[in-house]
């Protein structure tokens, strides 16, 4: 622990505005334990705070910006006055990227590598916003271009890796009567046509087919392999793993149980 | 130094939460309560906040420039 004479590490500003963020819950779940005593469960709360605090402000080869708390006898340190105050849930929902119900939730930094997209245009993404690849695909090239100084045809690439079907999750999914379903999750596993499913090399029925979800029905002799979806004239691979002893279709009546997939597009 | 939290807490246990009572016959609530104080402060690696009081009337030429806080606390029905 730092005594405060020393020079500290620069940190990133919204690493330390995270951090305080978290330590303000902490403040407040502590509070809202020590209740009033008594038949009275009142209890305080931390409604406002602003700090101001003696730093020094830098950017770092990144671009992002950095504080660095003052140490003794620095005097021309920047007087940074941060003010926090409590919002409500609908505020923070309000305020907030639903990645939830993001046509594709997946990160930039999973098509980094298929898309040939370089830290630099990642880095101007994400001053842009952009995080996820659905919003990315929302994203107009040129306009891009013009503001952000990121090459159309670049844009335009990543975006057509991005178009292609990635498998990158399953779920088992137990049904009342014992059955038991494979819920292969990812993204543009539907076009409009039910895709083709193989599981361990074998084809399998398709029940549902959403562009982030296709379920299927496995045969009893499934246990664990290699998952592939054929869509739109593409071919996505991953990995699935029912587990348990068989029952009725390969069934044993367990629960749903997510499990991760190498989820590689060729 | 102190993490931040742990002076947040600490400071409003420190107040009273109010006087008299039913010997007394009239008692006294604090509704809310607004504190503006110095403090040492220091960001430390992982961007936490590290905080205490100033450390008394002894200044030292080693000693870190003072930060200042202004909270706002308000006494309401735990969930």
């Amino acid at each position: 622990m730092s005594n405060g004479r020393t020079p500290s590490r620069p940190v990133p500003v919204d690493e330390f505005v995270q951090a305080v963020g978290a330590q303000l819950d902490r403040a407040q779940d502590a509070l809202a334990l020590k209740v009033s005593g008594g038949n009275r469960p009142l209890t305080w709360a931390l409604k406002d705070l602003e700090i101001e605090l003696r730093v020094f402000v830098d950017f770092d080869d990144r671009g992002r910006m950095m504080l660095r708390t003052a140490g003794p006898n620095e005097k021309e340190a920047s007087a940074l006055h941060f003010s926090l105050t409590t919002i409500t849930r609908p505020m923070v929902e309000e305020n907030s990227y639903q990645y939830e119900h993001a046509s594709d939730p997946r990160a930039i930094e999973d098509i980094r590598g298929s898309a040939e997209l370089d830290g630099d245009t990642q880095r101007k993404l994400d001053l842009l916003g952009v995080r996820t690849v659905g919003q990315l695909k929302q994203l107009d090239p040129m306009a891009v271009q013009a503001v952000m100084g990121i090459p159309a045809t670049k844009l335009q690439a990543a975006l057509a890796a991005s178009a292609r079907p990635a498998v990158t999750g399953q779920e088992v999914v137990a049904r009342p009567d014992g059955t038991r379903l494979l819920r292969i999750r990812g993204a543009n596993l539907y076009s409009g046509v039910m895709p083709e499913v193989r599981l361990a090399g074998q084809p399998v029925e398709v029940l549902d087919a959403k562009p982030t979800a296709v379920l299927v029905r496995p045969l009893a002799v499934h246990d664990e392999g290699q998952v592939e979806v054929l869509t739109d004239g593409h071919r996505a691979t991953g990995w699935f793993r029912l587990g348990g002893a068989a029952g009725p279709n390969g069934a044993n009546g367990a629960g749903s149980a997510g499990g991760s997939t190498n989820g590689a597009a060729p | 130094m102190n993490q931040l939290e742990a002076l947040l807490v600490g400071l409003i246990e420190a107040l009273p939460a109010g006087a008299g009572g039913p010997a007394d016959g009239v008692a006294v609530e604090l509704s809310s309560v607004e504190l503006a104080i110095p403090v040492e402060a220091h960001v430390d690696a992982g961007g936490r906040v590290r905080a205490s009081l100033p450390r008394g009337r002894i200044a030292t030429g080693y000693d870190v420039q003072l930060c200042r806080m202004a909270l706002r606390y308000v006494r309401e029905e735990a969930a």
